[in-house]
């Protein structure tokens, strides 16, 4: 890119991105010494991300948290073998994908084994449980926020974890098409369509909640 | 009905990711066509549910638990090359390493092997950590080993020769188990030192050796 002929917001974004990429690469190097404020400072620039990809997978925040944690550990277990040829989330989010599916899959499989009954409408539902501050608050608002909160939860189960990642990592983290492509490692044209279809998936899921056909 | 190319194209226009001829070709389409009017309503829809779901989770999650947990499972987890094991590498490093070897990928050690470990450590050649019940000291030179996955709590390690590690403390952690007395033997992989730790524990020194790590 010929650097003259870019405006002047373009050129403060580009050094601002430069400045980031630095600061981002002295954290990592700290932190692979063992720099353990470094890492916190990692952790702390991608934490909020991470736990929106966790929600995702997870029936509650308190396992959604839960994975996080195990993810950021894992992390820092392995951070000598990050090279930098990528974002440290970039990277990270692999770890925490991994521990997210492993989840989801052994969820899967002990309500499989115990023959567990889906209590997602029921009154012991966690999401459920956990949202009393909101309804003390606002009653009518949070009723529906619980309600909405259900069902996406409910119609995310239901997709391919491929569906469920490319939905999370635009609609809730808002990754451009090309961020998409390298996170997932797969082609624009790819991107589009699977996004297309999950979408397509979640509306299905979600009829009476998004507008009827 | 809406084709397949429509809805993709639609879906593309939404999240700005079309060319600027697709832009007019989509808006040309919301103006005269109410199915892609409704379609295009739905998309928000969507994403408006799965971004509320996530901040209202957001609002209850404490961010500042999830560093002090991570911080917490880190701190034990700090890889560790005693310096002391640096002096006898080139004497021991090989003797530890084909017993180790002779076992690697066994979940269980024979009995038989102890015979072996033992002699080693007669000869010198181990580290070793002795836990007596004594009293705690601070601040002495092994005390990274006190990070590993062998930690003396409350304990102090001396340096001795530089082959010997002794540690006393009132109790040690080997690998989430718990040893109050007894002898640990500890042993890494110098020529990789991301593999865990071997943890060697021999209660009572005689009687029936275990192994962790």
């Amino acid at each position: 890119m010929n650097i003259s002929s870019q405006k002047p917001s373009e050129s403060n974004e580009a050094h601002d991105g430069v400045q980031k990429r630095k600061a981002e690469a002295e954290l990592i190097e700290r932190a692979q010494g063992g720099d353990q404020r470094a890492f916190q400072a990692l952790v702390e620039s991608t934490q909020q991300k991470a736990f929106a990809v966790a929600l995702g997978y997870c029936k509650n925040r308190d396992d959604a948290m839960d994975r996080v944690q195990e993810a950021y550990v894992k992390a820092y277990r392995n951070l000598t073998r990050f090279q930098g040829g990528s974002s440290f989330y970039t990277w990270f989010y692999r770890i925490l994908m991994n521990a997210c599916i492993d989840f989801s899959r052994r969820e899967a499989k002990r309500k499989k084994d115990v023959g567990y009954e889906d209590g997602l409408s029921s009154g012991s539902d966690p999401l459920v449980s956990t949202t009393g501050t909101l309804e003390n608050a606002n009653p009518g608002k949070s009723l529906a926020n619980k309600e909405l909160g259900e069902q996406i939860e409910s119609a995310m189960a239901k997709l391919s974890d491929a569906h469920r990642e490319i939905l999370v990592l635009r609609e809730v983290q808002g990754l451009s098409y090309e961020e998409l492509s390298e996170i997932l490692g797969v082609a624009r044209g790819t991107v589009m369509s699977r996004l297309h279809h999950a979408r397509g998936k979640l509306k299905g899921y979600l009829e009476g909640y998004v507008g009827q056909e | 009905m809406i084709s397949e190319h429509k809805l993709q194209l639609l879906g593309a226009y939404f999240d700005g990711e079309t060319t600027p001829e697709e832009s007019a070709e989509v808006e040309g389409w919301l103006e005269s066509c109410p199915d892609s009017r409704a379609e295009f309503e739905r998309l928000g829809n969507i994403k408006l549910a799965m971004a509320t779901r996530v901040d209202t989770e957001m609002q209850q999650v404490d961010f500042g638990a999830l560093w002090k947990n991570i911080e917490s499972e880190i701190s034990k987890e700090v890889p560790v090359r005693a310096p002391v094991v640096e002096d006898t590498l080139e004497e021991s490093g090989s003797v530890w390493q084909k017993i180790v070897g002779l076992f690697s990928g066994q979940p269980l050690v024979p009995v038989g092997a102890m015979a072996l470990l033992l002699a080693a450590v007669v000869m010198g050649t181990g580290d070793e950590l002795k836990l007596d019940g004594g009293d705690a000291n601070d601040g002495a030179p092994g005390t990274e080993l006190a990070q590993g996955a062998a930690t003396s709590e409350e304990g102090t390690a001396q340096e001795n020769g530089g082959e010997l590690l002794e540690a006393q403390s009132h109790l040690a952690f080997v690998s989430g188990v718990e040893y109050e007395s007894g002898t640990v033997f500890v042993d890494q992989d110098m020529d990789d030192p991301s593999q865990p730790l071997i943890v060697w524990h021999i209660e009572n020194e005689g009687a029936e050796p275990s192994q962790g790590g």
